[in-house]
């Protein structure tokens, strides 16, 4: 996936695209649309292209549960999304270490001092928050 | 207060022959030599050793993750070996008192390959954030005797050595006096060592490893050998199961011996040279702890790690003490220098040739060395029946140390 930011007057507007084609309207530039529409010129406008990819769900959920087999000898039937991860998987605090350091490896991230980490309980929790942080940290890197 | 006495009740090893006291036997009855030329240190620079005992790791993935996670080589070795020698001493943990049972397990130092692990990883972009958790245990001095405990759920005292190549007989000397005071009822003691190109390079340095031999590696070490040239690193875990002589003989268990003495002394003199006065001194205080003369001494399992001046040193010490009277061999050319599980490996395996009366001799002693003359080298299988053995075990830092144990 494309990831295009178009910054003007201190918005910044974000496009997810798969190919350039999709950044077209009405076979122009979505920006220069927007321009004509708005009467702004052209010069201030700013795009930001970057080929981060976006990840969509179950690409997150393979990797993260390649993670917990890898890392953690989980059998991967027992990987599904309401498991509790330290009821039913069994990770301690040791092991959160552990699952931080190799998922800020496996998906790029850095994730260490996110608050949000602490709320994470379940398999869908964790999913959830890499998606978005995955998904957004894409964004800031551009 | 009346001192206890303590008997080892059971023995447990991992060697380069293998994981059990059997195959270490095994490899030592046919008198083969597990050191190999090690494929790849040829590209540290400088380094001129280029042959080592290294154990093929095997079964790891019984020990549970979370017990695992903070095992490096040579903890994963020393529970292992734990394992066999609980089992071997017919010790079920759950019917113990466990407050009253520890381990006292040493090391030359932290897991070495972890803690080069944990520098490759960090010094490139001096980032810490790559390093997980349990690292910092695999490389804490204590990781051996610290993973042992919480592998078994051990509650009593827990506690390591590290002296160098005299850790494991530090160790089996400390647990000796606690037991002996009545602190503790059993202590598995004992040392481990894990293999790694800098730890051969902590040696090679200073010009003590054996070179001579990369093209022909079952050749070295060579211990009172004249063509000797140095030693070479091994790798593993010796445990023994140490138990107060009473509760022993009431659950009716197998003795293999009483440890009747242990001293320890230090040279002051050089921190990495060996020193026959320190030695002597050593070896007689343990004798004089015992209670025996030199004559009652049946059999000496020498340190001997085929360094030119160490060989000699030690050799010299025997012969002051027992002229050529005493049975002499080292088991280095066998498994090369386990350093600081050496005392505890070669003690099984001693112990073992007390049960069978045969003394195994020194692997690649060919032509004795002149200046290491005047001893009763062993130079083949020698039946024996062996009361009264003296197991020796010298460090860098000046330190000795001398165990004696007496069948009963």
């Amino acid at each position: 996936m494309l990831v295009l930011t178009v910054v003007y007057a201190g918005t910044s507007l974000l496009f997810r695209v798969s190919s350039v084609e999709q950044y077209l309207c009405q076979g122009k530039p979505i920006h220069k649309a927007f321009r004509a529409s708005e009467g702004v010129k052209a010069s201030r406008i700013q795009v930001i292209i970057t080929t981060e990819e976006y990840m969509t769900e179950q690409e997150v959920i393979d990797k993260t549960n390649k993670v917990f087999e890898e890392s953690f000898e989980i059998e991967k039937e027992r990987l599904v999304p309401e498991a509790n991860i330290f009821v039913d998987l069994g990770l301690d605090s040791l092991d959160i270490v552990d699952l931080i350091v190799a998922l800020q490896s496996s998906f790029g991230v850095k994730i260490r001092n996110e608050e949000k980490v602490r709320d994470i309980r379940t398999l869908q929790d964790l999913y959830q928050f890499i998606s978005s942080i995955k998904n957004d940290d894409s964004v800031k890197n551009s | 207060m009346s001192l206890k006495r303590v008997v080892i009740t059971g023995i447990g090893v991992v060697s380069p022959f293998g994981n059990g006291v059997p195959a270490l036997m095994k490899g030592i009855e046919e008198g083969r030599s597990a050191v190999q030329f090690m494929e790849g240190w040829d590209q540290y620079n400088g380094l001129q050793s280029l042959v080592a005992a290294p154990v093929e790791m095997q079964g790891e993935m019984r020990i549970p993750r979370q017990k695992r996670r903070s095992m490096g080589r040579m903890s994963i070795f020393a529970a292992q070996a734990a394992d066999e020698a609980l089992s071997d001493a017919g010790i079920t943990l759950a019917d113990e008192d466990l407050w009253r049972v520890g381990c006292v397990i040493g090391s030359t130092m932290g897991s070495a390959k972890s803690i080069n692990d944990v520098f490759e990883t960090m010094l490139p972009d001096r980032d810490l954030s790559k390093l997980n958790s349990t690292m910092f245990f695999q490389c804490m001095s204590h990781t051996a005797t610290v993973n042992v405990a919480q592998y078994l759920g051990l509650t009593g005292t827990v506690m390591a050595a590290s002296a160098a190549c005299a850790s494991a007989l530090h160790a089996i000397g400390a647990g000796y006096d606690m037991i002996r005071l009545g602190r503790q009822d059993i202590l598995l003691c004992g040392g481990a060592e894990e293999l790694h190109p800098t730890v051969t390079g902590s040696f090679d340095i200073l010009f003590a490893t054996s070179t001579k031999y990369n093209d022909n590696p079952q050749k070295t070490p060579r211990p009172f050998d004249r063509d000797r040239d140095g030693l070479v690193c091994g790798e593993g875990s010796g445990i023994l199961v140490l138990e107060e002589y009473e509760r022993a003989v009431k659950r009716n268990a197998t003795i293999y011996a009483e440890i009747t003495g242990f001293s320890t002394t230090a040279s002051g003199v050089h921190v990495s040279q060996s020193n026959k006065e320190s030695m002597i001194t050593c070896i007689q205080q343990a004798l004089g702890d015992s209670g025996v003369t030199a004559s009652d001494v049946d059999y000496i399992n020498a340190h001997a790690t085929a360094t030119i001046q160490g060989d000699q040193e030690e050799a010299e010490a025997i012969r002051e003490i027992f002229g050529a009277d005493v049975p002499v061999s080292c088991l280095k050319g066998y498994i090369g220098h386990t350093l600081g599980a050496a005392g505890s490996i070669e003690l099984a395996a001693t112990l073992k040739m007390m049960e069978t009366g045969i003394i195994y001799p020194t692997l690649n002693l060919e032509n004795v060395s002149e200046d290491c003359e005047g001893i009763q080298h062993v130079m083949h299988p020698l039946k024996k029946q062996i009361k009264t053995i003296l197991k020796n075990g010298f460090a860098f830092g000046g330190i000795n140390a001398a165990l004696v144990c007496r069948k009963i």
